[in-house]
């Protein structure tokens, strides 16, 4: 079905995505060699590609890195990999493209890649493979070892891989707090 | 350098990357993190020690405290800086049985 003809909502059913959304896990420790096939690596990259940004000026890029001297390499200069993962996604900022956003295009370009980093890790946990996002890694180093251009800064990676252990469901702060009704201090009920 | 040498080697250059590239981060993240950062480096070295016939059972028992309670330090600052006191009780208890 292409993007034209599917239904409004998707063809997707309300259940099975709050069930995706509230299965989902950050996931640290994963399976050692195990491969991620390109063809999910390019559905999860398709999937931050249609992430919402504003203005729709898209001031992301993405790198996938797959090569696991490369991925040796990046985990160490990045603190918050704890494990070695099958891929990472480096999101990055295009400032060629997020300056179009003025003066609060940095704003914007970091909720714009951070919608598309949820994207991408909603689209790993439908194909079974396991992510989480890493905001403590060197930007400069990382910059350096990918060979990226002056206007490209990283601003997340995204580890992807195969759980070997799965983390319990963390203690959510319920609706009745975090949610409010017309106005704030009508709680939610 | 060749052979077990050179593989410590690496894996010791490896540390010394995650030692620096933490120090760039902890300038701008949580407090908890240094104590974070810091026990990492600790289980990252035991691992390094154990993989080279290095370590003994003290070590490896500090390993496996860190690794046990480390998570904490998402869930709870005060049961983590409690789990740090703890270690650093055991680790007393080894130091002065030495």
């Amino acid at each position: 079905m292409s993007i034209e003809e599917a239904p409004h909502g998707g063809g997707c059913s309300a259940e099975d995505l709050l069930r995706l959304i509230k299965t989902r896990r950050s996931v640290r420790v994963y399976e050692a060699g195990r491969v991620i096939p390109l063809e999910h690596i390019r559905m999860i990259l398709d999937a931050g590609r249609w992430a919402p940004s504003g203005s729709n000026i898209q001031p992301w890029v993405f790198i996938a890195v797959r090569d696991g001297e490369v991925i040796r390499k990046i985990r160490m200069l990045s603190p918050g990999i704890f494990s070695f993962p099958s891929a990472i996604i480096v999101l990055c900022i295009d400032r060629e493209h997020s300056r179009r956003g003025g003066r609060m295009g940095d704003t914007m370009a970091l909720m714009d890649v951070s919608m598309a980093a949820q994207n991408m890790m909603l689209q790993a946990h439908a194909l079974g493979i396991a992510s989480c996002v890493v905001l403590s890694f060197s930007k400069n180093g990382v910059a350096r070892l990918l060979d990226l251009p002056e206007h490209v800064e990283p601003v997340l990676l995204l580890t992807l891989g195969y759980a070997k252990i799965r983390p319990k469901p963390p203690r959510r702060r319920g609706l009745e707090e975090v949610a409010h009704i017309d106005r704030y201090g009508r709680r939610f009920k | 350098m060749t052979g077990m040498g050179e593989g410590l080697s690496e894996e010791l250059f490896e540390l010394l990357s995650f030692m620096i590239s933490s120090a760039q981060g902890l300038f701008e993240e949580p407090q908890s993190y240094g104590p974070l950062r810091l026990l990492e480096a600790a289980k990252r070295l035991v691992e390094i020690m154990e993989k080279h016939g290095l370590a003994g059972e003290a070590e490896r028992r500090i390993r496996s405290l860190i690794e046990e309670n480390i998570h904490l330090v998402l869930s709870s600052e005060e049961d983590f800086k409690a789990f740090v006191d703890k270690l650093v009780e055991e680790l007393a208890s080894i130091i002065a049985s030495r």
